[in-house]
């Protein structure tokens, strides 16, 4: 076990943060919970957010911010335009939209979550409409029931094409959907037998998607006796869900993997951390608002065994900057950029999802993501409306110390490292190099602005959430 | 970590390149036994077949273009009465040289006439509107690699035909792709410097910030390597300052850096030539000719000739009759040309007949799969039927 880790105390752990004075509540732990569960903020939300009491910061976030129906009847305009296209640019471009723009961010950042889970590409389903559609479910489970969203997809036009339940009929079965929904959407390896896949298959005969909608053909469903997890009976699709749920390694795997995506990206838990969690998630029927709340609630996600211990995916960098920056981007670009980092919305490498952590950043993706750290702090062209210089102007900052302090403040919260005196320095250059220029005061703190967002975002540093 | 996973889950060539650097050693192909590149031009728009490759001495051909026809004292000959428009001059010296295959009458049954959906067809090489992927798409895994077997050239979207179940294949546009971008002039000079000292820093630990810090000069050390290729390379030629040659150049550099990939693809647009086509059908040949002619030149300078062979294609060629802006109009059947020194140079199968046309347009003798068919077998060793469905025989195109 990591040594971060070893130091937890599980009866503890989830136990709702209480800021201490060898703990205080500060804008490194805001800003630490935004960036896990909002995609970051604009740095005055994380300075108020900072003023609160962290139970009143995590309501915040949960509850989102108001404005939410009409933003929604944006999207709803939006989405006609997106549908009559029929075109998967514009599809990712519509929840990239949503993604850079929604009052409630962490409800997007869970339907990536459920996404990345039930992960569905359009690459072989094939339909804007279709992918779209399992979108909206995902979105409305998002912080809704897991055992709900697992029925829905079940039944999920898009998810039908997807795992080729089109094709699964009595007497001759496809146990792609049979598999995966046991190995990868509730249970895990090693909680089920090849023989309840077998079962589950026949369960799972007579569906398919016809016109877009699911449609059960009695005909072609195996109503025989079948034997799953031990148990007999005439099973039906939705028994299979049902059997599943009521495994007690479904909600401890799904428990996990929010761990994985809220609190730490690399240590693995011990069963001791995971168990009262999953106990509890299976008592309240897969409350998975519940589940989110209590883990950005704990003292483990204040703890330094959280803080800084994701890698941003590329959804994270680059929205994530574009909010803390408090601007706007082209969401079809954003979603190109995206795309080009390695994570392309709606075309998940396979069904596993994208696996995410470590594998995000090679060489090569780290110097792509340094690339749109400078294209997106430029203050112009495509980024004229995410001007650091902007920034700079609002909060007083004038001096290189300043401004470097700022955005070091703005992007990583830590003004203490080693990097800070170097940025100070690359500052005070570049004041000097213009010496001979007749720069207006005003031009100069735009400039350094820039330069500043440009090398703490270039940092590795930036790449941790 | 798995660069593998890299390559399949990107969708632009620039996450790929620098980890293929690491593996150049690996470039000849595992899956096929062979190191055979084919580099493939798209002609969009519908490139004008008979005013590519002409019959000079046709009736029916001067009749049906009063003011288009080229005149045999114009054309650059090639034989049975056929010449090439007096621009492609490129592709004459390729002709004399015995590297440049002309195959006629390409096309397939039940023609389309729109652009997006004939070039559908040719990308899908079918019509069946059950296929989502494009034939090079469907070729990659039999390739090998890791799924950088295809790459694409160019700044736009790829194109159908590279789109497979990873996605489309990854786009390039320029070596500067791989190079931390900080500005020009001393400021950038400065500022570049400074992000590499930034990320370099490490405490050697396993923590995550390690993680990435030593990813930072690993990425700075794979950029540095592209850039003293791009620096070492000297093309044996000048290339011509046309989109499409310094496409062609930047594969050149890309084939002797030795990059595994197989397939390069590239477009030349403007070929929907409705009005007042003569000027710009010229110069549009021209720019094709001299590109490819520069480009095989480089090659075999470089030792690369007998590797590489070019595909040049469009999605349909143009009515026989000139319309009434002295234009064309969208047709069927054109030739499709190879080039390289592998290809056995000459006129592949005969012009289409002028006698039996389809509503005013050329009628096709040989469908592009069985082009597709014999790049597939005979020059990228793999089996057309994993590939393309239905049985197409192969074209005898080679040396």
């Amino acid at each position: 076990m990591s040594p971060l880790l070893a130091s937890i105390r599980p009866e503890l752990a989830w136990e709702p943060f209480t800021p201490t004075r060898k703990s205080r509540w500060s804008v490194e732990k805001a800003a630490h919970l935004y960036r896990r569960a909002a995609f970051g903020a604009p740095w005055d939300v994380i300075e108020a957010a900072a003023a609160l009491t962290p139970v009143e910061a995590v309501e915040n976030v949960i509850r989102g911010r108001d404005g939410i129906e009409r933003f929604e009847g944006d999207i709803a305009r939006l989405t006609l335009g997106t549908l009559e296209s029929n075109n998967s640019r514009e599809l990712q471009g519509l929840w990239m939209y949503r993604l850079l723009n929604s009052p409630h961010p962490l409800k997007e950042k869970l339907t990536l979550f459920w996404h990345n889970h039930f992960a569905t590409s359009h690459a072989k389903v094939n339909s804007v409409r279709l992918m779209h559609s399992q979108n909206d479910t995902l979105r409305r489970y998002a912080l809704g029931s897991f055992a709900g969203l697992l029925r829905e997809m079940t039944f999920d036009p898009a998810m039908l094409i997807w795992l080729d339940s089109n094709t699964n009929r009595k007497g001759a079965p496809n146990e792609n959907y049979a598999r995966e929904v046991f190995e990868l959407f509730s249970l895990s390896p090693g909680h089920y037998t090849e023989n309840d896949i077998k079962e589950a298959a026949l369960a799972l005969t007579g569906w398919s998607a016809k016109d877009e909608q699911p449609f059960f053909n009695p005909a072609e469903y195996d109503a025989g006796e079948k034997t799953i997890f031990g148990q007999k009976g005439a099973f039906t699709a939705g028994d299979v869900v049902r059997l599943a749920l009521s495994q007690p390694a479904c909600a401890r795997f799904i428990v996990r993997k929010l761990f994985r995506e809220l609190i730490n990206d690399h240590d693995l838990p011990p069963d001791a951390l995971i168990e009262p969690l999953a106990i509890e998630y299976r008592l309240r029927d897969y409350d998975t608002g519940w589940l989110v709340k209590r883990m950005l609630s704990s003292w483990l996600f204040y703890s330094e065994a959280s803080i800084h211990q994701r890698i941003k995916s590329p959804i994270e960098f680059v929205v994530g900057t574009v909010r803390s920056l408090s601007g706007t981007i082209s969401p079809l670009q954003a979603s190109e950029v995206c795309a080009q980092l390695g994570q392309s919305l709606y075309f998940p490498p396979n069904v596993k999802g994208w696996d995410g952590g470590r594998e995000w950043i090679s060489s090569t993706t780290l110097l792509l993501r340094q690339n749109v750290a400078f294209e997106i702090t430029k203050g112009r062209d495509e980024a004229a409306r995410l001007d650091p210089a902007r920034l700079a102007v609002k909060y007083q900052a004038k001096t290189p110390d300043q401004i470097a302090d700022l955005f070091l403040n703005m992007f990583v919260q830590q003004t203490q490292s080693p990097a800070r005196e170097q940025i100070v320095t690359q500052l005070k250059a570049e004041i000097e190099s213009a010496s001979d220029r007749p720069f207006a005061q005003r031009e100069n703190q735009a400039r350094l602005a820039r330069l500043a967002a440009h090398l703490v975002l270039a940092l590795p540093e930036a790449q941790l959430s | 970590m798995s660069t593998r996973r890299h390559f399949l889950t990107t969708t632009a060539a620039g996450l790929a390149l620098p980890t293929v650097f690491q593996r150049m050693s690996r470039a000849a192909n595992e899956a096929t036994g062979k190191d055979s590149i084919l580099v493939v031009v798209q002609l969009s728009g519908g490139n004008d077949g008979l005013n590519t490759v002409v019959p000079y001495n046709e009736a029916a051909y001067t009749k049906a273009r009063p003011t288009l026809k080229i005149a045999s004292q114009s054309v650059l000959k090639l034989e049975q009465g056929l010449g090439l428009a007096p621009t492609l001059k490129g592709f004459s010296t390729l002709w004399e040289a015995g590297q440049l295959a002309v195959v006629q009458g390409v096309g397939y049954a039940q023609p389309n006439r729109s652009h997006f959906e004939s070039m559908d067809i040719w990308h899908k090489a079918t019509t069946a509107a059950s296929e989502k992927y494009g034939w090079l798409g469907r070729c990659a895994p039999e390739l090998g690699g890791a799924g950088d077997a295809v790459l694409h050239i160019g700044d736009g979207e790829p194109p159908l035909a590279v789109y497979g179940a990873t996605g489309y294949a990854p786009s390039m546009r320029s070596i500067q792709d791989f190079q931390l971008k900080t500005g020009s002039g001393a400021d950038g000079d400065r500022r570049r410097a400074a992000v590499e000292q930034l990320s370099e820093k490490s405490n050697g630990g396993d923590d995550l910030l390690s993680f990435v810090q030593s990813s930072a000069k690993q990425s700075f050390a794979s950029a540095a390597r592209i850039r003293e290729v791009a620096a070492e390379y000297k093309a044996a030629i000048d290339y011509p300052q046309t989109p499409l040659a310094q496409r062609l150049k930047l594969i050149a550099q890309l084939i002797d850096a030795k990059l595994p990939q197989r397939v390069y693809y590239v477009s030349h647009d403007g070929f929907d030539t409705h009005a007042a086509q003569q000027l710009s059908h010229g110069q549009l040949l021209k720019t094709l000719g001299d590109a490819l002619e520069a480009f095989h030149s480089d090659l075999k300078s470089h030792g690369h000739g007998e590797r590489v062979v070019g595909f040049v294609f469009s999605e349909f060629g143009r009515r026989v009759a000139e319309n009434g802006s002295q234009g064309t109009d969208h047709g069927t059947a054109a030739p499709v040309f190879l080039t390289g020194a592998a290809v056995q140079g000459g006129l592949h199968g005969k012009h289409p007949s002028f006698e039996d046309l389809d509503q005013g347009d050329l009628k096709f003798h040989t469908d592009f799969r069985s082009v597709y068919a014999s790049l597939l077998q005979d020059w990228l060793g793999v089996v057309p039927g994993h590939v393309l469905q239905g049985n197409h025989p192969t074209l005898a195109l080679w040396k």
